[in-house]
């Protein structure tokens, strides 16, 4: 399938349980500075403050203590690049209850047919590669219904790629890595 | 592709596909973890064009010469216990064009086998001058170049008296953010590959491409010893010549 003159990919492996110590070392006081952490933006940066908040359970519903997503997202204008206050990329880790969050701002579009959103690379001890995802605002109804991304997915499974809003400027998005409503994973 | 409000420097061309056969399944009969994590619905396909998301933009980011020197990086009070070695190589796509510049991170536990993280009880030293964490950026031909401590075997609790053999942690990006490599590279000869099911995960004709080559022209005399491992991350969905 591949052309004779191509190198083989370098397959993937777990992150492990003890990903910290390399990819959020503030996580456990370890003194190395991260180049990301879960604030994607600070109060500099332009645009409506959200901050995304969720867990991840594995197949029986318990939370995932050991995950580590990593956040990609447009700037307040549609663009990919970083600006004041804002990198663009956010990386968390969950907690003891498998929770996580970023605080960032709301991101913008480049295209009227898409919705804001948040990709998302999940990885875990027990996962063997990273798992790509999109977190969509619920509140979004409109833009939610144009976008082609949305509009790729079984529409039984698209609730999976909605934040709910519970309070304002605050979105809830649970990643359910098996099991009933499993999050829709992208072929990505 | 973009509009006057953006100003993305985006990678234009969409990615080509993850070689899904030379990679592992989300479920793994021998790996345990996989049972009750690994997703059972199948992945959904998208557009070519949505994978055009460029990967982070680090620019902004210095990284410094002595983060990829794991055996000064966490001195307190003398040097790390265990082997020293160079692990070297360069970062390429699959069309072998160098990924230049992007960040290359590794983890590993010490030369006893112990990392440095709260949830590893393993019954074995840490070592106060090592923390087993380190960076650093490629260059303009993707060339990277670490010098670390081997690390230990370790057991772990999969099965009876499981072991994962020596390994490093790393993870990379590739110009666009959904190629994300995080991976294993393993040691040339380590009797225990043939019992670790997170190595033999990967289907069999791609597993040497997990295991370091010893190298003599990298070994530093009297010093350390060299192992050569190249990332080869995915490349454009549509190759030049067949655009025409």
């Amino acid at each position: 399938m591949s052309l004779p003159n191509r190198l083989g990919q370098t397959p993937t492996q777990t992150v492990g349980p003890y990903f910290a110590i390399g990819l959020v070392p503030n996580r456990i006081a370890l003194p190395f500075a991260p180049w990301a952490t879960e604030e994607i933006a600070t109060e500099e940066a332009e645009g409506d403050r959200v901050t995304l908040l969720g867990r991840v359970l594995d197949g029986d519903g318990m939370p995932v203590t050991d995950a580590l997503i990593e956040a990609r997202q447009r700037n307040a204008r549609g663009g990919w690049d970083a600006a004041v206050g804002f990198t663009g990329y956010g990386r968390a880790a969950t907690d003891e209850a498998g929770q996580f969050r970023f605080r960032t701002i709301r991101p913008g579009v480049a295209r009227d047919d898409e919705a804001p959103h948040l990709w998302l690379i999940v990885q875990a001890r027990g996962l063997l590669g990273p798992l790509v995802t999109r977190a969509h605002f619920a509140d979004e109804t409109e833009r939610n219904a144009r976008d082609p991304v949305l509009a790729a997915v079984p529409v039984a499974r698209r609730a999976t790629l909605l934040a709910e809003p519970i309070a304002p400027g605050l979105y809830r998005f649970d990643i359910r890595l098996q099991g009933p409503n499993e999050t829709v994973f992208f072929d990505l | 592709m973009s509009d006057s409000r953006s100003t993305e420097a985006a990678p234009d061309a969409p990615l080509a596909p993850r070689d899904r056969a030379a990679n592992p399944a989300w479920l793994d009969a021998g790996y345990r973890s996989t049972a009750r994590r690994g997703p059972r619905e199948p992945l959904v396909p998208l557009p070519l064009a949505a994978s055009v998301v460029p990967a982070p933009d680090t620019s902004r980011f210095v990284v410094a010469d002595i983060e990829a020197d794991l055996t000064r990086n966490g001195r307190a009070n003398g040097e790390p216990l265990g082997e020293r070695i160079v692990v070297a190589g360069r970062v390429v796509d699959e069309n072998r064009r160098p990924v230049a510049g992007t960040i290359v991170e590794l983890w590993q536990a010490n030369a006893a086998g112990r990392y440095r993280h709260p949830v590893d009880d393993h019954d074995a030293p840490l070592d106060p001058n090592f923390l087993g964490v380190g960076r650093c950026r490629a260059d303009g031909e993707g060339r990277y170049r670490f010098v670390t401590i081997r690390p230990g075997a370790y057991p772990w609790r999969n099965h009876r008296n499981a072991w994962r053999p020596a390994h490093l942690h790393f993870a990379l990006f590739g110009h666009h953010f959904a190629d994300r490599l995080v991976t294993q590279m393993y040691f040339p000869g380590d009797s225990l590959l043939a019992h670790d099911p997170i190595f033999l995960s990967v289907p069999e004709h791609a597993r040497d491409r997990l295991i370091a080559r010893f190298d003599l022209d990298l070994t530093v005399e009297g010093y350390a010893l060299g192992y050569a491992f190249d990332f080869v991350l995915r490349g454009p969905a549509v190759t030049p010549w067949e655009c025409g």
